[in-house]
């Protein structure tokens, strides 16, 4: 047992689990033994508490921020692995059962485009972000100000969504366009200078 | 409630996960795929309100009838260009199709719609002899 009381539950015990957050940023929940702590299971994947031994550290060892840590990292696996017919973990809060909004991202010598499904967007609200290969969309599909007794059917979502993206090579983000018809919101972005791929001319003698 | 209006749906109902299920030809034998739009209906004092998303569809691609009290919201995208090379594809355009029964206490003749930004509002008024009214009192 350590003694400077900052380390973790699992790691102390010398039965090779990883503490948590190790588990969180390895992102690979593999291999846990069950030790002499308690084993939390979610999905496929266990967790392990501290054994009895370790409680005294448990003042120290913060379960909500932990578990706060894990929930966004669960998050991201799970919206990573959501494959059509699996059970998506919608009921994480804070995050979306499918991505909003849904992308095509294409691209050519010069160009990448990536053209967004959002139909109804506020202009106004509209916001596109670029940075060297990171792209954000944000804005706001307005909420109708209608009562909800007054519905017979609502399918439509709406509220306030941001997504980023990856950008396969740095773009030139001066001059980036956008343009939003019949609900489709279209990004040009001109690869950086640097990205262009090259003619390498060969001289003959 | 007497007077109000209904609608019956008469296509399978869209959830969220059929939003982009396309139906393949190969399923279908049809030339052309469809996937049912998200709808949002609203009942107000006047006449119902039917919000259809219709992202992609223009003006001139939107055909809306009403015929035998059904109402049927066909929209028509552009063929996407089929060489383009796509890093991430999560969505194809696809055609849309949904029609709703119409109630009698529609007044056919008023139907309007309008489509902004790919989203259709059509508004479907109430006829005017169904409409709520209020009856003044008098009191000697």
């Amino acid at each position: 047992m350590s003694g400077d009381g900052l380390r973790r539950g699992g790691d102390a015990a010398g039965d090779g689990a990883f503490s948590l957050p190790e588990m969180a940023n390895r992102r690979q929940f593999t291999f846990l033994k069950v030790g002499t702590g308690v084993a939390i299971y979610v999905g496929v994947m266990k967790f392990q508490a501290p054994s009895l031994q370790e409680e005294k550290n448990m003042s120290i060892w913060n379960f909500l921020k932990e578990m706060d840590q894990l929930q966004s990292q669960l998050g991201e696996l799970a919206r990573l692995n959501s494959i059509s017919g699996w059970p998506r973990m919608a009921f994480l809060p804070g995050v979306s059962a499918r991505h909003f909004p849904m992308m095509n991202i294409s691209s050519d010598d010069q160009n990448i485009v990536v053209e967004a499904l959002a139909p109804g967007l506020a202009t106004e609200s509209l916001k596109v972000t670029a940075l060297r290969d990171k792209l954000t969309i944000s804005g706001e599909k307005a909420r109708m100000n209608v009562d909800s007794e007054k519905y017979h059917r609502s399918e439509r979502s709406a509220g306030k969504f941001t997504r980023t993206i990856e950008l396969p090579v740095p773009i030139d983000p001066d001059r980036v366009q956008a343009e939003y018809n019949n609900g489709i919101l279209k990004i040009s972005m001109p690869k950086a200078e640097e990205a262009k791929p090259r003619q390498i001319e060969i001289k003959l003698d | 409630m007497k007077g109000a209006i209904t609608m019956a749906e008469k296509t399978v109902p869209a959830t969220q996960s059929n939003e982009t299920q396309i139906v393949k030809r190969e399923v279908t034998r049809h030339p052309e795929a469809f996937v049912t739009p998200l709808t949002d209906i609203y009942e107000e004092e006047n006449g119902l309100h039917v919000v259809v998303d219709l992202p992609g569809v223009e003006k001139s691609g939107l055909k809306l009838s009403v015929e035998n009290d059904i109402l049927t919201i066909e929209g028509h995208v552009n063929a996407a260009n089929s060489d383009t090379s796509y890093l991430i594809r999560e969505f194809e355009p696809s055609n849309y199709f949904r029609q709703f029964e119409l109630s009698e206490s529609v007044n056919r003749e008023k139907i309007n719609a309008e489509l902004k930004n790919g989203v259709l509002s059509i508004f479907l008024p109430r006829a005017e002899a169904l409409k709520p009214r209020t009856i003044d009192v008098k009191i000697n």
